[in-house]
């Protein structure tokens, strides 16, 4: 894993399997020996103030930029903590306490005027969000930190937010940290993105769209495509091989079961030679395994499939 | 659960259900084939000698093809030729123009959409605000509704970012848009007011600190522009809301027997059952065909024509897509029981993609006229338990 970048945005289509492929590389990277923590990501609740007379703010109205006397808020989990959760409310108001506004932020969310905010100045939240991504990049408690990140068109306003961000404001803190997390986003060695598709005609080509416009509108890696629930070969040879039927109103379930799968088979291979023609970097096929509800187990039998198919692929 | 289970003369079907309905509305979460559902839903009706207008976000291209178009505008345009009993349109939601369409509807002159339109922020939240879509897709839904050329829209939803739902999108937009904090500030305030925007006032100054004045004053400016244009908006959502409380419109649900489909869309119905809007039914797309055993089936012996070797892998094949759909139905089992009874449809995965009209219409017609369950697996209870 030597080279990869420390933190992996996981992004694609709705339903396609982000969080399972998150967590996979999550175990991936612990099964290498690091340090990894999977990362989800928090909305902002409540855009509505709740009473006017929250708005006198009697407390608020000296504040003036200080060092904040209060102790810095605990920021990265300890490294047993496989699952980060980043609320972006939580993310304001260390950001607001590193800044010296540690008053202003209580006052901020009691009144839920955090919420407004977020909402007025587009992008802030995604802003937060990365910002904490960075911090904790920084810190040396991971080597790894897998990202859940938001469904492909969010994505894109997700990662050029810093950018819209850096245009709006051009000086002070803001500015500042919309500067540290493009340069993040930039660095190959820092960051990438994986997209998670499945190989249906819409979802392939929102990966393919995604993989152009990420790379026109923002200065991230796309490190692969992830083509998940994708139906293993029945024979070992790769071309199942054709039932002759003579009958063909058949109405043995054997038969008709067949014809079900390499119907389904040609349409996926069908997709899949298209994202190969189009894309040239590196996919990974995940392989259709029975859905559990258990999530774990779903994640261990990816693996151990995983490793088989990633033998295959350095024998030949 | 003391909900009646329906006896079987009782036995309905979507068709029915959508009788004497205008609005259909389709919700569900992404990838569950909403999209497709909703076209199909407009085709099997639109065949049925009814006009029917289906809006859609970002159609799959093969959908349109299938609509023969390479692309649907935003505008109806009219699918189908004399030879159809009804007539069935198609269109695109764009919420950008959706938007500066309602911008200068409600903007008092000309100069103010324009002024508005120009605003650096403005751009911005018609594309990232959260809730833009599903406000405009009911604003679509309220121009179409009442263009007397149709007699039915079929409204599919955008696939929402999961805290906010269509219904309650709007609202939150209106109150977003109308918010008092940027009004204390904007408006002339009454002198016995004025504590309280002063302290608003310092309160901005010190988030100006903190994001650079250019930041706020640029949202200010924005919510200086944008102001009476939010008392139309509100109106609209009202109107709107009145609609969908009617018994003109009908909800329908779609999702996918996936363990993460399920989880959102039960989330979805129990939102919708709380706001007192419940779907009609629920559709349940995606699922993994049954291969029902046939009485001229012998299971262990092959026939002549086909290798013992082939015929083991086909046995293993059937016996695999059987574990699927058993693993779905008990998904279904487990996260329809979470939530409030409704009439159920199973629709198999299509083993081919659907490439002209007349296949869109067959699906219709499947989705319109099959005998709807109630959430009851009792029949799949005596096949065998898989060990995973």
């Amino acid at each position: 894993m030597a080279g990869d970048p420390k933190v992996i945005f996981v992004t694609g289509k709705g339903g396609v399997g982000k969080t399972t492929v998150t967590r996979l590389l999550t175990a991936l990277g612990e099964a290498a020996g690091l340090r990894c923590a999977a990362v989800h990501l928090g909305e902002f609740t409540g855009i509505e103030i709740s009473s006017e007379d929250d708005l006198v703010l009697d407390e608020v109205s000296d504040v003036e930029p200080e060092a904040s006397t209060e102790e810095p808020v605990p920021q990265s989990p300890t490294a047993q903590n496989r699952e980060i959760r980043i609320d972006p409310a939580d993310a304001l108001i260390d950001y607001l306490n590193d800044h010296g506004f540690g008053k202003l932020a209580s006052r901020l969310i009691a009144t839920g005027v955090v919420g407004v905010i977020a909402t007025a100045i587009p992008g802030i939240k995604d802003l937060l969000l990365l910002g904490k991504i960075k911090q904790l990049e920084q810190s040396n408690d991971y080597d790894l930190l897998v990202v859940d990140a938001p469904a492909t068109g969010h994505t894109l306003s997700f990662l050029t937010s810093p950018e819209g961000l850096r245009d709006i404001a051009k000086v002070g803190p803001l500015r500042k940290q919309s500067e540290d997390v493009l340069a993040m986003l930039a660095d190959e060695s820092r960051s990438g993105c994986v997209i998670v598709t499945i190989a249906e005609e819409s979802p392939i080509d929102e990966a393919l769209e995604s993989v152009t416009v990420l790379g026109e509108r923002t200065r991230i890696h796309v490190t692969s495509i992830v083509i998940n629930q994708v139906l293993a070969p029945l024979s070992s040879n790769h071309d199942a091989p054709e039932r002759e039927t003579t009958e063909s109103e058949t109405s043995d379930p054997v038969d008709l079961a067949w014809r079900f799968r390499r119907n389904l088979q040609e349409r996926q291979t069908e997709q899949l030679m298209r994202l190969k023609e189009t894309y040239s970097g590196t996919t990974v096929a995940l392989p259709l395994l029975p859905l559990t509800t258990v999530h774990s187990s779903l994640v261990d039998q990816l693996l151990e499939q995983l490793e088989v198919q990633m033998d295959l692929e350095v024998e030949s | 659960m003391t909900e009646q289970l329906p006896s079987s003369s009782e036995d309905t079907s979507l068709e029915k259900l959508l009788h004497q309905r205008s609005t259909i509305i389709c919700i569900g979460p992404g990838g569950v084939g909403k999209t497709t559902s909703s076209a199909a839903l407009g085709a099997g009706l639109a065949k049925m000698g009814r006009s029917v207008c289906v809006v859609t976000f970002d159609p799959a291209r093969r959908l349109a093809s299938a609509l023969g178009r390479t692309s649907l505008p935003h505008e109806p345009t009219l699918i189908t030729d004399e030879s159809f009993s009804g007539s069935l349109w198609a269109c695109m939601l764009d919420a950008t123009v959706t938007f500066d369409a309602m911008v200068l509807n409600y903007a008092e002159t000309e100069e103010q959409a324009e002024r508005i339109f120009a605003n650096r922020i403005y751009r911005n939240l018609v594309t990232n605000l959260s809730g833009t879509q599903e406000y405009m897709a009911l604003e679509r839904l309220w121009e179409l509704h009442s263009d007397p050329r149709f007699d039915i829209i079929v409204i599919d939803t955008p696939p929402s970012a999961g805290a906010l739902d269509l219904i309650n999108a709007p609202r939150h937009l209106v109150s977003f848009l109308d918010n008092r904090l940027f009004k204390l500030i904007v408006k002339p305030v009454p002198l016995y007011l004025r504590p309280v925007s002063l302290a608003a006032r310092t309160l901005l100054k010190s988030i100006s600190k903190v994001v650079g004045s250019e930041v706020v004053s640029d949202a200010l400016d924005f919510f200086h522009e944008f102001s009476g244009i939010e008392e139309g908006m509100k109106a609209r959502a009202q109107q709107v809301e009145e609609l969908l409380q009617s018994a003109s419109t009908g909800f329908v649900a779609v999702t996918s027997p996936r363990v993460s489909a399920l989880r959102e869309s039960q989330e979805i119905i129990r939102r919708l059952h709380g706001s007192q809007y419940d779907p009609l039914g629920l559709i349940v797309n995606r699922m993994t065909p049954e291969f029902p055993l046939t009485l001229e089936h012998v299971p262990n012996e092959p026939p002549t024509s086909v290798e013992p070797a082939l015929w083991s892998l086909m046995q293993e094949n059937l016996h695999l897509l059987r574990q699927l759909r058993e693993i779905e139905i008990r998904n279904l089992a487990t996260y329809l029981a979470q939530g409030p009874s409704l009439p159920l449809l199973l629709i198999d995965t299509l083993a081919t993609d659907l490439t002209s009209l007349d296949e869109l219409v067959k699906l219709g017609e499947t989705m319109l006229f099959s005998t709807l369950d109630r959430a009851n697996f009792a029949s799949d209870e005596d096949s065998s338990t898989i060990e995973s």
